[in-house]
């Protein structure tokens, strides 16, 4: 079977003309030196798979120094010890979630591919079907071997049961032999040993000679009820790792001894133990003088490694607290096997090959989480495993109880999470370990609120870290913050915050002025504050205009003391910056404030001077004139606009959209026809409160203004024909209409305007006596909304 | 129409129109980047995606061939999860390994709109329930103790008001 399947593999390699997808794949499924030698050189004859591709989110887009990453994972896959038996599957677990969000996603799932991998090499015996012909192929090939035809590719891979057994030669130091064995408790080990002695075999040292024997690996397995052709064929595959000019193995030796020294591999101390009858021996002894001395050499790595490696497992024995012991394993048993010389040395690093899932000291914090949840996640129980044969069992079992949530990767929970509302991802973090870490993920909290509730100490060290950019406290009580919590508040979100709204909050910390003086001295980012409804004051405004020179939105609504001066300190400091300035209800504010305004923003997009009423008509048609920019003006109740400022502004301002004249009573009918003659693309129109105004006004608007979607009309003399006729015109683009209070119309009126207005959504009708009944009207239009 | 074959890691070689197959911009980019030919014989390997998941990909490619472009994603604009096509809710009638399956093979395949409509409906799965609730949905184990549990309930009490 092996040499099939070596075959197909080459075969998947023998394509260059197909494009790196084969290169990814074969780099993946081959962790072997042979495998990946020729794709090395494959890669080196064709360069061109290996430039980065144009797009970085390409599956397939690798650096050549990417590749040679991964060369390295594979190659470094050989030089360090597994963990025992019962944590392999966990193990992959644990790498299939260490996958770093911020890396390249493509270069991290491959790596993440060969860690997999790593560990399916000494997973449990399974077999599995081929899709095509049905033969049984061990799990662990990845083509089947009879007609090739791919397999799964995360399959569990049979345990390596390679049984490895040291005994001295006849002649030589039976002590030595008792000390060897009563060190190395663990098959591990001698792995690891015959590793360094591949490395070390060109070393001069003599020692008295001790063989270092490896049974055949079929009768091994089959005695244990485990077959294992894994490590045949992997043998087979790394003869020629051993063959080959030794330079090729003897790779940076030291480099390797610290790494092996720094992995544990004390959990594997507990494996049987093989007695290997005296017969077998004399093959062994067979070998020729060269042999003989490497045999030496060998023999004293393995002593010196392993004084080295029991040094170690004492440092290391701390830091593995979360690796499960080994359960318990079977006596030791006798077996009988054919030697031959080569075979144990290729054997013995074949084990090595086999048996060394690495386990990455960078990731190991991360590993450790993702292994715990993966763990706690399955529910298992490992230490209550007592033979071999139950963990084996078990880890099969509990494998088929994996949840199905876990296979998907960290960055594609957080791509699900980012349509959970804020609600649903605290329940969600609520549910396990894995969930309520990730849900910290500062991504998903880009935007936190908190509305209507009393602000707590603790939540502000949870805003803090979840690194939220835009936050929004509306109607919050703040009584019970400690006075420092603002400023480690805003000391924590300095760099992060470009967006602050603490919007009609009440108690000492919350206090407009407050927040102002602690955030304006630390969230130098900021673009967006409102402060509204707060009770800012001239010193607040002060603070902001000296800190906060990047601001483009300011809303300070509410703000009844804030004075001309200060208005005017702020705007000329924030020269042209501000995009939108809200200002409504800062009843104190007169027209020096809006000759600031009109002096200073000459960029200004939005305004609104709501309820400004000290502000004169004179200084708005000032400011008009100098904000050619405007898109959305309020100047509802500045009960002296006239008709003439609106005719000013849109001429004047001819991107504008929304125009707001609420309760400004000198307003009139001719308004409305200048607003259509002038700015037909108007889409917010509201007049509500204007008494003077008539269906002369709606008639011109609903002729022009066929953007319109918002029209507030309510209060004013509109009449049943003016109605109609916007009912007649707006008959794609009204979605909200506002007519409360306007007595005159009728029921017919409003049949009328809904079975029209097709894309009405909401339809406000206070105080009108002629509508008794709104089931009448909902049968027209059923999804309408309708106020009354 | 041209086309091209796919391979699934299973063997199961498909014949998709490449207009249909581009779609994944896995796909495409290999096709335009590495001037891939289109009449070529040989199948791409696609050793992420089995049979039964490549071929509902497909599926759900071919029905939606004609779509315009997805938006690029929007930082500030809230995401909603009820805009799912009646056809992609039926689609996606299948059991949770399927439909995680389809997400991975959607992610690995680069294609957006079938991973933001699994997404969506993944998160929908969790919309409006209680802890306890979601645990079930999923098969979570609750690994917390009871310190831990009061403690995560502490740190997102912040936003756990509706």
């Amino acid at each position: 079977m092996s040499q099939s399947n070596c075959e197909d593999l080459h075969f998947e390699t023998h394509r260059p003309s197909q494009n790196p997808l084969s290169y990814s794949f074969a780099l993946i499924s081959n962790t072997n030196a042979s495998q990946y030698d020729y794709l090395h050189q494959q890669i080196k004859k064709h360069p061109k798979f290996l430039q980065p591709i144009q797009k970085p989110s390409t599956k397939f887009s690798f650096s050549s120094s990417q590749i040679y990453d991964m060369a390295d994972r594979i190659k470094s896959a050989r030089s360090f010890s597994t963990t025992a038996d019962s944590s392999i599957v966990e193990g992959e677990e644990c790498f299939s979630r260490e996958i770093d969000n911020k890396s390249d996603l493509s270069y991290s799932s491959i790596q993440q591919s060969i860690d997999n991998r790593r560990f399916s090499l000494s997973s449990l015996s399974e077999t599995i079907a081929c899709p095509s012909c049905e033969t049984q192929n061990e799990c662990f090939v990845t083509w089947c071997q009879k007609c090739s035809v791919l397999l799964s590719q995360r399959q569990e891979q049979p345990s390596a049961t390679l049984k490895l057994e040291i005994e001295s030669s006849p002649s030589a130091q039976q002590d030595e032999k008792c000390e060897i064995q009563s060190i190395e408790s663990s098959d591990q080990e001698v792995d690891d040993s015959a590793e360094q002695v591949v490395c070390k075999s060109s070393r001069p040292d003599f020692i008295p000679p001790l063989n270092l024997n490896v049974l055949e690996e079929q009768s091994a397995s089959k005695a244990f009820g485990n077959v294992e052709p894994a490590l045949v064929d992997r043998a087979e595959a790394l003869e020629f790792e051993y063959l080959s000019p030794k330079e090729k193995s003897h790779r940076s030796l030291s480099d390797e001894l610290k790494e092996q020294l720094s992995i544990d591999v004390e959990n594997l101390n507990e494996k049987p133990k093989v007695q290997i009858p005296e017969d077998d021996l004399s093959i062994s002894n067979e070998s020729s003088d060269e042999d003989d001395a490497q045999e030496k050499a060998i023999e004293k790595a393995i002593i010196k490694f392993r004084e080295e490696q029991q040094k170690a497992e004492e440092k290391k024995t701390s830091k593995q607290l979360f690796v499960p012991r080994a359960p318990q394993s079977s006596p030791p048993k006798v077996r009988e096997g054919k030697f031959c010389r080569k075979r144990n040395l290729v054997s013995a690093s074949a084990a090595v090959n086999s048996y060394q899932p690495k386990w990455p000291n960078s990731s190991s914090i991360r590993s450790s989480q993702a292994f715990i949840r993966a763990k706690s996640a399955n529910g298992r129980t490992w230490s209550q495993n007592k033979s071999l044969a139950d963990p084996l069992n078990s880890m099969k079992k509990e494998e088929q109880q994996i949840a199905s949530w876990l296979k998907l990767p960290d960055e594609i929970w957080l791509e699900i999470i980012k349509y959970l509302s804020p609600y649903s991802t605290a329940q969600l973090a609520r549910t396990c370990n894995f969930f309520s870490n990730i849900c910290k993920d500062h991504t998903l909290w880009t935007n936190a609120t908190i509305k209507d509730r009393t602000v707590k100490e603790y939540w502000l060290e949870e805003i803090i870290e979840r690194r939220v950019k835009n936050l929004k406290l509306i109607r919050c009580k703040g009584g019970s913050l400690l006075s420092g919590s603002l400023r480690k508040l805003f000391t924590g979100l300095s760099k992060h915050l470009t967006s602050l709204t603490v919007n009609k909050c009440k108690g000492d910390q919350l206090a407009g002025d407050a927040v102002i003086f602690y955030c304006s001295s630390r969230c130098i980012n900021l673009k967006y504050l409102d402060i509204s409804w707060c009770g800012v004051t001239d010193n607040g405004i002060e603070a902001i205009a000296n800190s906060l020179n990047k601001l483009k939105c300011l809303c300070l609504n509410g703000c009844p003391k804030v004075t001309d001066t200060a208005i005017h300190y702020l705007l000329s400091n924030l020269q042209n910056s501000l995009k939108r300035l809200e200002l409504s209800a800062c009843f104190s504010l007169t027209e020096k404030s809006a000759m600031s305004i009109s002096e200073y923003c000459p960029n200004l997009k939005y305004l609104s001077l709501t309820q400004c009423w000290k502000i004169t008509d004179e200084s708005v048609e000032n400011m008009v004139v100098k904000l050619p920019q405007l898109v959305s003006v309020d100047f509802g109740g500045i009960i002296k606009l006239q008709d003439s400022t609106v005719e000013l502004l849109c001429t004047k301002c001819e991107n504008i959209e929304k125009i707001v004249l609420a309760s400004c009573p000198a307003i009139t009918d001719n308004s409305l026809v200048c607003i259509s003659n002038l700015s037909p693309s108007i889409s917010y129109l509201d007049v509500s409160g204007c008494k003077k105004v008539g269906n002369k006004g709606i008639f011109a608007i609903s002729r022009r203004c066929n953007r319109l979607t918002y029209l507030d009309v309510s209060s004013t003399g509109i009449g049943n024909s003016g109605v109609c006729s916007a009912a007649n015109y707006f008959v794609k683009t009204l979605k909200i209409c506002k007519l409360n209070f306007c007595q005159s119309l009728t029921m017919s009126t409003f049949k009328k305007l809904i079975s029209n207005c097709k894309s009405l959504e909401k339809l406000y009708a206070y105080g009108i006596s002629s509508i008794r009944n709104a089931a009448e009207l909902h049968v027209i239009n059923p999804n309408l909304w309708i106020e009354k | 129409m041209p086309s091209i074959k796919l391979s699934s890691s299973d063997g199961e070689v498909f014949s998709v129109e490449v207009e249909i197959a581009k779609q994944s911009n896995t796909i495409k980019t290999m096709l335009e980047d590495l001037g891939m030919d289109e009449e070529d014989d040989e199948a791409v390997p696609l050793p992420n995606v089995n049979a039964a998941i490549l071929k509902r990909v497909i599926q759900w490619c071919t029905y939606h061939k004609d779509d315009p472009p997805p938006p690029e994603d929007d930082e500030n604009k809230e995401k909603r999860t009820d805009d799912i096509s009646s056809w992609d809710a039926d689609f996606l009638k299948v059991d949770q390994g399927t439909l995680f399956e389809l997400i991975l093979a959607a992610n690995y395949l680069d294609i957006k709109g079938l991973l933001d409509v699994t997404c969506k409906t993944v998160a929908n799965m969790i919309k409006g329930k209680s802890p306890e609730e979601i645990r079930k949905t999923f098969n979570i184990k609750n690994d917390f103790t009871q310190a831990e549990e009061d403690q995560v309930r502490r740190e997102n009490e912040w936003c756990e008001e509706k």
